[in-house]
């Protein structure tokens, strides 16, 4: 079995968020990159779980990035992927780089191909769904859970209000989140054997880009507490009545 | 030229996120200055008239046994054919 895990990097949760050229562009000063956790801790680890089960199990990992997105890729393959393929090109829309996963999903004969429900600096949630109809492969959104069982794999994903448990043949596109596998730090063996995992890089292939960014807008800081004394409940109904406007 | 909302729904209920669409999308076909028309897939109890009350115009309800299960295929391929009806277009 083939897998495709498609994997991208985005800031550290705790970097601090700003953005240059009048607000058009994420600032990158001083950012630390990190494997999206949604691609890490749930799609490859299932990815390594099922070769774990099957030894001939092949992971490929993809990222369409430009080379400062390879130390992410060195991570995810001491994590457990066999072989690494960045496609050399930066763009965030997401019909533009789901073009790019297609175009190398196409000639792979992948069984599975797995992605993160979403990025955790953009949050498109798209990349998933475009690859399923561009490789014309059915696709499981917000996956909780994965087993395989021959050629048929039993998916539950989360709907509003309860889940959801569906059967679809592979090959398929899922998209994964919490609940999907169990996060993993890599091993000394893994972080070794990384260096010498076969890194391919390829140009991109002919796709539009349909969108663009035009602004980011931080949100609003945060009212500070106004703490009142529990003497004073007239303060409070004045603060709640001329401040708050709650009453 | 038009806004398609696509409505989500299960057991006779329209998802929040979908109420949310419709007038969202209602407003922007405002904006635009075309009409705004909602599309619900699948065997259903919603009372699809009351879709009118968020300012939609037109309803497109496609009852199909295919579409009484949610399949990300199935909807797509449903919802691409309506927005590319040529009546659609006008």
């Amino acid at each position: 079995m083939k897998i495709l895990v498609c994997v991208t990097k985005t800031p550290d949760t705790t970097a601090k968020i700003a953005f240059t050229d009048n607000n058009t562009k994420f600032s990158q000063a001083g950012v630390q990159w990190i494997i999206n956790p949604y691609d890490e801790w749930y799609a490859l680890v299932r990815a390594i779980e099922l070769k774990e089960k099957d030894p001939a199990t092949i992971i490929h990992l993809i990222t369409v990035g430009a080379a400062d997105t390879e130390p992410i890729i060195r991570k995810a393959l001491a994590l457990g992927g066999d072989e690494a393929i960045r496609v050399n090109v930066e763009n965030n829309d997401s019909f533009y780089v789901a073009s790019q996963i297609a175009a190398v999903g196409k000639d792979g004969g992948y069984d599975l191909v797995f992605t993160g429900k979403e990025t955790i600096d953009y949050n498109g949630s798209a990349i998933g769904g475009m690859v399923a109809e561009l490789l014309d492969m059915p696709y499981v959104s917000l996956a909780t859970r994965f087993e395989l069982s021959g050629t048929t794999a039993t998916i539950t994903r989360e709907i509003e209000g309860g889940e959801e448990i569906c059967e679809v043949v592979l090959p398929v596109v899922v998209s994964c989140q919490k609940g999907f596998a169990e996060a993993r730090i890599p091993n000394m063996r893994g972080i070794m054997s990384a260096r010498t995992k076969p890194l391919k890089v390829i140009e991109p292939v002919a796709a539009d880009t349909l969108t663009s960014y035009t602004l980011f807008e931080l949100p609003p800081a945060k009212a500070g507490v106004k703490l009142v004394s529990a003497d004073n409940p007239e303060e409070l109904v004045r603060l709640l009545h001329e401040e708050a406007h709650v009453i | 030229m038009s806004v398609l909302i696509f409505v989500d729904q299960a057991d006779g209920i329209v998802k929040k996120a979908s109420l949310e669409a419709l007038s969202y999308g209602a407003k922007v076909a405002e904006m635009l200055g075309v009409p705004a028309e909602a599309l619900v897939l699948g065997n259903t109890s919603v009372p699809l008239a009351e879709i009118g009350h968020y300012g939609i115009k037109k309803v497109y309800h496609v009852d199909d046994a295919a579409l009484n299960n949610f399949d990300a295929g199935v909807y797509t391929g449903a919802i691409a054919q309506t927005a590319e009806k040529p009546a659609h277009a006008s």
